[in-house]
Parts: C-alpha cells; structure tokens; sequence
C-alpha cells in the first residue's frame, strides 16, 4: 500500500446545458486554475485537413463578441494571471491561472468564446502563419523533428485517428479555409464536449456559482454522434522503418500497440515499462548504458491515448561505434526476461516509490493538477482518479506486469523505428 | 453567454510574499534555509556550493560540470549503481549542475522519506566515487551532447551570442560544460582534485523547502554541520562584457528553413538603481504576449510563432536577450522589425503598457513560486548571487513603484543606447546565402562566424 493517501477534495457539478463542472478546493494554494478540456483533438481530423484542431486552437484566441483578437491573452497577462492551450490526439485544452481577484475574467473569457467565436479572414490568415512558424520551428527546423510522424505511420494507419501528428501537414494548413471554421466550431465547442475544472482557493459553492453565472445561458448543443473508436490488433511481422537523416546520433524506437487510457491493463504495461528504463538502476540503462556501453541513453513511455488503442515505445540512442541491431538485440533479451521472471521485489518497490514522487510532483501546482483533473474526467469519466492513481497503481503485482510484459510489449508484437545518422561512427 | 453581463473587473487585493526561510549558521561556514510550506509533499533539498566556473583550472574547462554529473554513479560506501538504487528504492531523483557561480546538487523526494533523502544527499556530495570508467562515459556523453548541439539551429545561436557578449578569453564565452577541446583533456583525477577542492561547507548553502517534517531541519543541521570548514574561497570576479560596434553574426546552417535570432546586451544588476524599471520595460517591449515585439512580429505579421525577451540577473551583471525563429524568407525583415522596436524614442512606452507589465510581473509571482521545488530553485538562485532572502518582496515593492517615464528612461540608457550606436550583440543561425544578402540589403553588417563548441 502506498505510504501517501491522497484526499484532495472532488465537488462535481453539471449545468443544465451540459458543461461538466469540477471543483478542487484548495483554500492554501495562491492562485486558481482554470482548466477547460473540450472533447476534440486531431484524432478527430480526416486525412486532407490535418492539423485543423491545433490551428482551431490559435482561432480560439483571434477574438469573440466581446473580446478583440489577441485580447485574451494580454488580458490575462494584465491581470496578473497567465493562459495557454494545447492540442493533442484526443483533447483540446485550454487553461488560466489568475489570482483569485481575476478568476471571474478568466470564466467570463472562456464563456465568451464558448458561445461566440469570432475569426475574420485576416487573423485567419495571420494564424494560419503562425501555425506553419510553430510547424517550422519545432518539427522541421530541428533535428529529429520527423520522428514522431514517423513512429506514428509505423504503428497506426493513415486513415486512423492516430495516423498523423496533431501539427498537421503544411500543404493542409496551405489548403485550410476560413469557411471550415465555423462548423468545426458547431461540432466540438459547446457546452456538451466541455470539462471545466477549477482548482484553488476558491470555494466550491462560490466556484460553482460563478460558473453558473457565465456558462449557464450558452445553449446545450443537438446530440452529436459518439466519437470513433478506433481499436487495433497488435502488431505482427515486426513492421520496420529505416530512414537515414542528417543527425549527429542513431536513435531506435521499439513500439507496441498498448492498452488503451481507459483499460485496467495499462497500469501493468506502465510498471513494466518503469521497471525497464524509468531511472538511472531501472534494467535497460543499468545493462545498456552502465555496464555494456551500447547505449547513451533509454528512455521508455505510453502516449495515453484513448480510441481503442495506445503506443507505447522503448527508445535508446545508440552510442557512437555500436549498431542499432546490436541495442535491439539487448532489449529483445531483456523484454523476453522481463516476461518471464517478472521483477522481484526491490524492484517493484522502487517503481512504486518512484511513481508516488513524480504523481505527487504532477499534482503539487493548481494548474498541472486541474488539468489531470479534467482529463480523468473527460477520458475516463471520473475526476477521482486524481487520488486513486496511486492505490491503483500499488495494486500491480509481478505476475502483473510479466504477463504485462509478455503480451502488450512481446518481442513478436513490436514495431521498429530506426533513426540512422548518415555519418554514424 | 448572455451579452448583457459585462466583462468582470479585477480585484488586485494580494497579501502574497515570497516566504522567508529559518535561516540557520553552521560553524563550519554552511548555511541553512529551510522553507516549511504546508501542503507540499514533495520536498527539495537543495546544497549551493560556492564556487565559480573561473575557478577551474585553464585548459580543463567543463571539470566543473563533470564533477557534478558523475557525482551520483557511485560513493565510496556505495559503489556504482547500488548509490543509483538507493536513490530509486526511496522514489527519489537527483540532480546537479555546475554554473558560473554555483555547482548546486538537490534531491527531491516524497515527506516520508525525507530524512533518508538527507542522509543520500550528503553521501552523495561528501564521498563520491569518480571512477575512471564513469569519468570516462560521462566525457564521451558530453562530447556526443556537443555534437547535437551542433546539430541544434537555437543551442548554436545561444552559443554564440554568448561568445559575442563577453571580451575574448573569458570563461563566460565558453559552453558552462566545456567544448570538444577542453573537455577530452579532462581526467578522472581532475575530477576527485575539483571536487576535494571546492565541494566543501565553506560559503555553502543548504535548502530545505517542502512540508518539512519534524526534525528534518535539525537533522540536516548535525548531519552537514560535520563537514569540516577548509577556509578555501571562491575567486568569482565581476565578467567584462564586450564592448564596441560590432557587425551582426551569421552561423550558417545550408538550407535551413527558418533562423533562429538571438539579441542580446549586458547590463548592469540587480544592484542597479533601475533594475526594476528595466524589468518592466523588457516585459513591455517584449516579455508578454501583449508586448510590442509579439504583437507586431507575431500577431500582426505571422513572421514567427513567438518572439520573447527577457531580462536575466547574474551574479555580477544582467543580461537582456531576445530570441524568436523566423522563416527564412522573412528573417532579414523581421530582424529589422526588432530593431525598431527597441528604439524607444520613436514611441516611448505608455502608461498602459507599462501598468500592464506592472499588474503582470507582480500578479504572476505567487503563481510563479507556487511548489517547493520552485521556491527552492529561487532561493538556490539568491544563495548563489549573495542576495538577501527578501530580494523578490523588495523587487515587487519596487515594481509596483514603477511608472512609464522610468521605465522608458531605464530601456533608453542602455537597451536604446546600444541600439542606436551598433553596439547591441546580435546572431542569425540559418542559410548564410539567404540571411547575408538580404541582412546586407536592410543596410546590416555581415559577419559569418563559427562558434567554438
């Protein structure tokens, strides 16, 4: 049992309209967080207006009925407060943190834009800009840039969900148009696809009240199809891809179709993958990095997502006089081990110790903390898995995570990115 | 929402204050500030050793950084990894670095575990291994991160603004973890000699922030007051910038598809009478969303995904920067752009712009120091530079204080200044024969240059 209990408080609320309300009380923290998940992403994309969802998410800041483009931001600014978005495959989200003398800005804000969006062609265009500089900066400008649009045409197809990064292609975002805006917006923006979390030193009744306030009048939105389940089979064959960049180092990306978000299964699959490469003593850098020298660095990780269907992937950069054959081969050796004899007890005791430190660091600043909120309750439907995670999580045994480690991420079952350096030594 | 309810005013009320440690002397010359912040379950501890990146020996520049990267590979008592899972077994993570005024070493582990945390702590920075052979991964780690450095169109164009803003052959215009030439010449004994010398009570200071359980504080106190004091000081020295015109710097990367930009000029510090009002002019002119330099390079133009500058203070001296990616067809352009914009005599700040720096710079704080490990890193901060535990409260008050006139006049004098006179530091990292011509064009100096990593 974990040593750490958590009891953060959980007041759940929902508006008539359909806006799911979440109130996370917390009367010592200095400021409050507002965090509004909305159910689309670009999972919910179709090829040829890729990257419309992230680009989406820049429109939301161009300007409502009330609240000139680019306002929103200096407001907040001017406040004393901070705001930002994101988009990833399954969410847009899109969060403040303000004083609590700011908080009824902040809703008011986010209300005005739930209920009147309004782009012109000239901030559209400017946008659309901007993505492509965002595009330009962080994925083509930079080395490795392409991997993870590699690794995600390696493990999904084109046509699903997942099949394509959330930043979309440049001839898509070229081929967007101002008059897609406002039906994207119909379909996902309402009160109905939302999850508004609010954490901080505003209490429930009084939180709840404000927004009920702003949020109330906005209309419910007509029932809207479910979205698109999408499961996979595992992998079979070993499906490989093999490029060759301009890169200083060789990188290998070994990847399963995992259990999805919302699966009992993943919490065994994460052990495992901690077990194999979480810290400095965890199996794969201790054997490949420590002692065989075959490796820089390994890393491991699940994206979370939440169709059907995960990724998960074990990566290493290959140290300089080594192949990537060789590392693979390695891991290959310490997976099959894993499944077989599972970890033993000091192990699974150090993944458990571990994974309490880097929870309890996720949920120490109001802001992280709202968002993890919003997102159990918006992917999993309960906000309360804040303070369960880690009983859960505790509940993995052994036997767990070797049969984990057998059937999610069997040598048979993988997928292969390599990342070659064109002048690897 | 129904268009009636207007938008809401803000209510500026804030009793918040950086919080202020126990502050406990050892009589071997260490220092203890610990924060108890309720709540926090995760705490930070945190030891700020003095010593100065110019105190490492010439030639072996990168011994400082290697020290406290192998530092947790294995302790005397503890060789190799079994230090690594002793670590892992209390679910803690460790880190250190070496900075030009401070080598800081810190754990950060959940309250029931604290005091083990302590007891690792100092294992770790008292009696480190250094074994040859980590010594020698960590050189070769080090020689591979220099290479996707290389590889990395920002590291280069921070890299060599760097060695642009400092005279010649000072430590700051190097990499703090050493370049391909220094650091292939560091050996496992220069390592144990750094440490043996400088990792030592003396000046040190130990930060404690999280909800402290009982006893910890003392505990601390007996376990690090045994390290003996060795009467060795630091010889940090102020840092000369450089001084003069100077051309704008080109590095070039062949077909780049963007430039990475990177301006910059040494101002005076935190000592300076109108450091406050430089803070609120940078914010201003380029630190918010809402500044100058994004509304018009950004949100009007669409020239970059975000240009952002920022006021920095070092122990001696402040650093104003700017850094933004350009697509390479509108680079030139766009760097004109920023240099207009930092001649404020054309447009001196407005009230407005400067009260909404003010409201910003003051209001974010405690959302900004909002978790022990972010108060701890502050603290480790005012440790290493000599500050006062109360420098944030007094900077706010100051900043509250701060009007528009100030600020411009604070920007002008030097930010301004050097503008007008050539003088500001300036790098371009991208395709050379697009940048060159179309800089020249715009009535800039040239120069390509290839910065020493």
């Amino acid at each position: 049992m974990p040593h750490i209990a958590l009891d953060y408080e959980i007041v759940e609320h929902d508006l008539d309209n359909g806006l799911r309300v979440i109130v996370n009380h917390d009367p010592g923290a200095p400021a409050e967080a507002v965090n509004l998940w909305y159910a689309v992403g670009s999972g919910d994309e179709t090829l040829g207006v890729t990257g419309f969802a992230h680009l989406f998410e820049h429109l939301m800041f161009a300007g409502s009925a009330h609240v000139a483009a680019s306002e929103h931001l200096a407001l907040m600014e001017s406040a004393g407060g901070s705001a930002n978005a994101t988009t990833s495959f399954d969410r847009t989200n899109y969060f403040e943190t303000v004083p609590p003398g700011a908080l009824e800005l902040a809703l008011w804000l986010e209300a005005d834009r739930m209920s009147t969006l309004a782009v012109n062609q000239a901030n559209f265009d400017t946008q659309v800009e901007v993505v492509k500089e965002e595009k330009r900066q962080r994925y083509d400008n930079v080395p490795y840039g392409d991997q993870l649009e590699l690794l995600l045409k390696l493990n999904f197809p084109p046509e699903h969900p997942y099949g394509h990064p959330t930043i979309g292609s440049m001839s898509d975002l070229d081929a967007a148009s101002l008059s897609d805006v406002q039906g994207f917006y119909r379909r996902w923006y309402h009160p109905g696809g939302a999850v508004l979390t609010l954490s901080g030193p505003v209490g429930a009744d009084k939180a709840v009240g404000l927004v009920e306030k702003y949020f109330a009048d906005i209309p419910a939105a007509p029932a809207q199809d479910a979205r698109p389940f999408a499961p996979l089979p595992r992998h079979e064959d070993v499906p490989t891809i093999q490029v060759r960049r301009a890169v200083p180092s060789t990188m290998v990306h070994l990847c399963w179709r995992s259990p999805d978000f919302n699966s009992p299964q993943r919490y065994a699959v994460e052990q495992a993958l901690a077990v194999l490469a979480s810290g400095q003593s965890s199996r794969l850098p201790s054997l490949l990095v420590r002692d065989r020298e075959i490796a820089d660095a390994v890393g491991s990780g699940d994206f979370g997502l939440a169709r059907g269907v995960s990724m998960a992937s074990l990566s290493a950069r290959v140290r300089s006089g080594h192949s990537p054959q060789e590392l693979c081969e390695a891991i290959l050796e310490q997976l099959v081990r894993l499944a077989e004899q599972g970890p033993d007890e000091a192990e699974l005791a150090r993944v458990n110790a571990g994974f309490d430190r880097e929870w309890l660091t996720r949920l120490a600043s109001v802001d992280s903390r709202a968002d993890e909120i919003s997102g159990f309750a918006s992917l999993s439907g309960d906000p309360h898995m804040v303070n369960s995670l880690l009983t859960r999580m505790h509940a993995v045994t052994a036997d767990q995570i070797a049969e984990a480690a057998g059937t999610w991420l069997a040598p048979e079952h993988r997928a292969v990115l390599i990342y070659e350096a064109e002048d690897a030594r | 929402m129904s268009s009636e309810i207007l938008r809401p005013p803000v209510d500026p009320t804030s009793t918040w204050r950086f919080p202020l440690p126990r502050v406990i002397d050892l009589d071997n010359g260490m220092c203890i500030w610990a924060y108890d912040l309720p709540g926090q379950y995760v705490i930070t501890a945190e030891i700020v050793f003095d010593v100065a990146l110019t105190d490492e020996p010439a030639g072996k520049e990168g011994v400082a950084h290697l020290a406290a990267r192998c530092c947790d590979e294995g302790s005397v008592d503890h060789p190799g990894e079994a230090l690594a899972r002793r670590i892992e077994d209390i679910g803690a993570v460790f880190d250190s670095s070496a900075g030009s005024w401070d080598t800081r070493c810190g754990i950060d582990v959940a309250a029931p575990y604290a005091l083990a945390g302590i007891d690792l702590l100092d294992e770790i920075v008292r009696t480190p291994a250094y074994a040859d052979s980590d010594v020698a991964r960590h050189k070769a780690l080090r020689l591979t991160e220099i290479e996707q450095q290389r590889a990395n169109s920002a590291a280069m164009a921070t890299i060599g603004l760097a060695q642009k803003s400092w005279v010649t052959g000072s430590r700051q215009q190097l990499p703090a973890a050493g370049t391909s030439t220094t650091v292939p010449t560091i050996t496992a004994e220069d390592v144990r000699a750094f440490h043996d010398r400088w990792w030592r009570a003396d000046g040190a200071t130990l930060i404690l922030a999280g909800a402290l359980p009982d006893g910890l504080v003392e505990h601390a106190a007996e376990i690090f007051g045994a390290w003996p004091a060795t009467g060795v000081r630091s010889g940090a020295q102020p840092p000369i910038p450089a001084e003069g015109p100077c051309p704008t710097y080109v590095i070039d990367r062949p077909e780049a598809v963007a430039a990475d930009m990177r301006v910059g000029l040494i101002v005076p510090g935190r000592e300076w009478e109108n450091w406050a009002p430089m803070q609120v002019a940078t914010s201003a002119v380029g630190g918010l969303f809402g500044s100058r330099l994004n509304m018009e390079l950004r949100e009007k133009h669409g020239f970059t995904y975000g240009v952002q500058a920022g006021l920095a203070a070092s122990r001696f001296n402040g650093s104003f920067s700017i850094q933004a990616s350009f697509r390479t067809e509108v680079a030139a352009r766009a760097f004109r752009g920023v240099f207009e914009l930092l001649d404020l005599s054309r447009r001196p700040l407005e009230k407005s712009e400067a009260d909404d720096a003010v409201r910003f710079m003051v209001g974010i704080a405690p959302l900004r120091y909002d978790t022990a490990d972010a108060i701890a890193a502050q603290a480790s901060v005012l440790a290493s530079h000599r500050v006062d535990v109360n420098w944030v409260n007094e900077l706010n008050e100051r900043l509250a204080a701060t009007n528009a006139n100030q600020a411009t006049a604070a920007f002008e004098a030097t930010v301004g200044k050097a503008t007008q006179e050539g003088m500001m530091r300036a790098v371009l990292c991208g395709d050379a024969s697009r940048l060159v011509p179309d800089l020249r064009s715009y009535g800039f100096q040239v120069e390509v240059i290839d910065p020493v990593l």
